[in-house]
């Protein structure tokens, strides 16, 4: 078995693990690994053909693969190593990892700071528990999109959508243009799960949207031949009656993003039961000593762009305690989050320089404020549960955080 | 003719309004529920000449994977998406295929090219890595 020690090991070579990987070779660590267990690096972003990438980042509307590229090119020139198609089994708190490819067979690697940069996955049928029987045809839609536009072959001829996630709007708009039949999307709450701006993929080709609508029967014995779909009411139980059943060869499901944790659950990292994902501080550092996380694994972004950012605060910050140059937080106040916001990202702060908060909120609200504490509030005109929520500290609101160990963060719609 | 109108979601940031226009003989008359000037730009801009990003993906041969993403280089006008889509459908690129890569000049006289947005290097599609 091979036995290497290394200064870094990111896990996962998505947009975060690469920013990541970056941003600890530009802080002076050169013994990186970077480990992906797919056979290309670049994570989801190779399938994600559409525009509408980088426009934080790079102040350019480029497509998922022109994005990506920027960041392989710069990791392939910088001499990092990378490892594809190779599999982490296991993570220990001693930051000992356990891995296995085709070609090196097992290998145990002791690195002096992991980072975590496993990203997330998608919703399947059997989480969803839809009734009904169990032919082929249903697809999640990011293997939906894989399949077109990495293996290139169009799954179905006639598709409905269930659930209005960006992905899912996104996809409706890409069956679309492959000349397929777009039925529908089905969403179960009142209003849609992906950006508004996103919307423009269902009324560009005139595809109709079931708000307040679950699909509640999968019909089919060898390929999905209908779905049925059921109104719900106020408390989302289905009505009576109000069944309505659309014939499709295919059912693709867009129904939320989980953080891939399973490294980090048994590596005993603790999570954040809200964001399904590690709770970190400010520097990105889980509570185990020199084991950071990034990206998606930590909460389901909605831009890459801020995927790539966290990633550079967490390689920064990962070279910087290899390099003895990261003093511990003065103080590491909790912050929770209550009433209409779900989560607030990092958890733990040390209001020592000006940060900002990502937090994501359960229902649409209009003129709202934030509330940090009894002192710290922040307006916002409109905040909605698909676009994440930023707060904030500057060095002027952190002058009047209150002296507590732990904060909440809540809202107060007027 | 006869006013129509019609609910319009700005795409220009995430207030996302929904400006209702009043058209008539294909000329904006009034707009309601833009929260800015760009927004109501952009509701002309919508009625008048709708534009989009247009991508798809080609057939590629020889190549490590069998389809090549696409965009172009300009916005495309939203009435001549399936128009560009079925223009690309008529070609196979041969790997290797560089990010970038023009591969259809001035597709229908638009003005617009439409290039490449990945490498696809010239192997079998099951060839091992290095």
């Amino acid at each position: 078995m091979i036995e290497r020690r290394l200064d870094i090991v990111v896990i996962g070579g998505g947009a975060a693990g690469l920013a990541a990987a970056l941003a600890a070779k530009e802080n002076g660590v050169d013994s990186i690994l970077i480990i992906e267990r797919s056979e290309e690096l670049g994570g989801v972003l190779p399938q994600c053909i559409h525009t509408g990438f980088g426009l934080h980042y790079f102040k350019e509307n480029l497509t998922g693969p022109e994005y990506i590229s920027r960041f392989i090119k710069k990791v392939q020139d910088s001499g990092i190593e990378c490892t594809l198609e190779t599999m982490v089994l296991n993570l220990t708190l001693e930051r000992q990892i356990l891995a296995v490819n085709a070609s090196q067979g097992l290998m145990k690697l002791q690195a002096g700071a992991v980072i975590l940069a496993m990203g997330c996955r998608e919703r399947s049928r059997g989480a969803l528990c839809i009734p009904g029987t169990r032919p082929a045809g249903i697809f999640t839609a990011g293997t939906a999109q894989r399949l077109m536009d990495i293996e290139g072959c169009v799954p179905g001829r006639k598709v409905l959508i269930l659930g209005s996630g960006d992905v899912g709007l996104i996809m409706a708009r890409r069956f679309a243009m492959e000349g397929a039949e777009v039925k529908g999307v089905v969403e179960v709450m009142p209003f849609p799960g992906g950006l508004d701006r996103n919307l423009q993929c269902l009324r560009d080709f005139g595809i109709p949207l079931y708000l307040r609508h679950a699909a509640t029967f999968i019909h089919g014995s060898d390929r999905v031949e209908a779905v049925t779909i059921s109104r719900l009411d106020d408390k989302g139980q289905s009505i009576a009656g109000e069944e309505k059943t659309i014939e499709c060869d295919t059912l693709v499901l867009s129904a939320g993003l989980i953080p891939e944790n399973e490294l980090s659950k048994k590596a005993g990292i603790k999570l954040d039961p809200k964001t399904g994902g590690p709770l970190v501080d400010e520097n990105m550092e889980t509570y185990v000593e020199n084991i950071f996380a990034c990206g998606n694994v930590v909460y389901v972004h909605d831009l890459v762009d801020h995927v790539t950012q966290e990633g550079e605060v967490a390689g920064r910050n990962a070279a910087r305690k290899i390099l003895g140059n990261l003093p511990p937080l003065k103080r590491r106040i909790s912050l929770k989050a209550e009433g209409n916001i779900r989560y607030v990202v990092p958890q733990i702060i040390s209001a020592e320089r000006p940060l900002t908060l990502y937090s994501r909120v359960k229902r649409p609200a209009f003129n709202t404020k934030i509330m940090m504490g009894r002192n710290i509030t922040v307006h916002k005109r409109v905040v909605k549960p698909a676009e994440l929520v930023t707060i904030e500290l500057t060095a002027e609101r952190l002058k009047d955080l209150e002296e507590e160990e732990k904060l909440t963060v809540n809202m107060d719609t007027q | 003719m006869e006013t129509e109108t019609r609910e319009i979601i700005c795409t220009l940031c995430p207030m996302g309004c929904r400006i209702n226009v009043e058209i008539k003989d294909g000329d904006v008359i009034k707009i309601e529920d833009a929260g800015c000037n760009l927004g109501r730009d952009y509701s002309i801009q919508e009625v008048k000449n709708p534009v989009r990003d247009f991508f798809t993906t080609v057939r590629v041969e020889g190549g490590r994977i069998p389809v090549l993403s696409v965009r172009s280089t300009g916005p495309a006008p939203k009435n001549m998406l399936m128009a560009c889509a079925l223009e690309l459908a008529k070609i196979v690129v041969p790997a290797p295929v560089r990010l970038g890569d023009t591969l259809i000049r001035n597709i229908l006289n638009l003005g617009i090219d439409v290039v490449a947005t990945k490498d696809i290097r010239r192997l079998p599609k099951f060839w091992k890595h290095d």
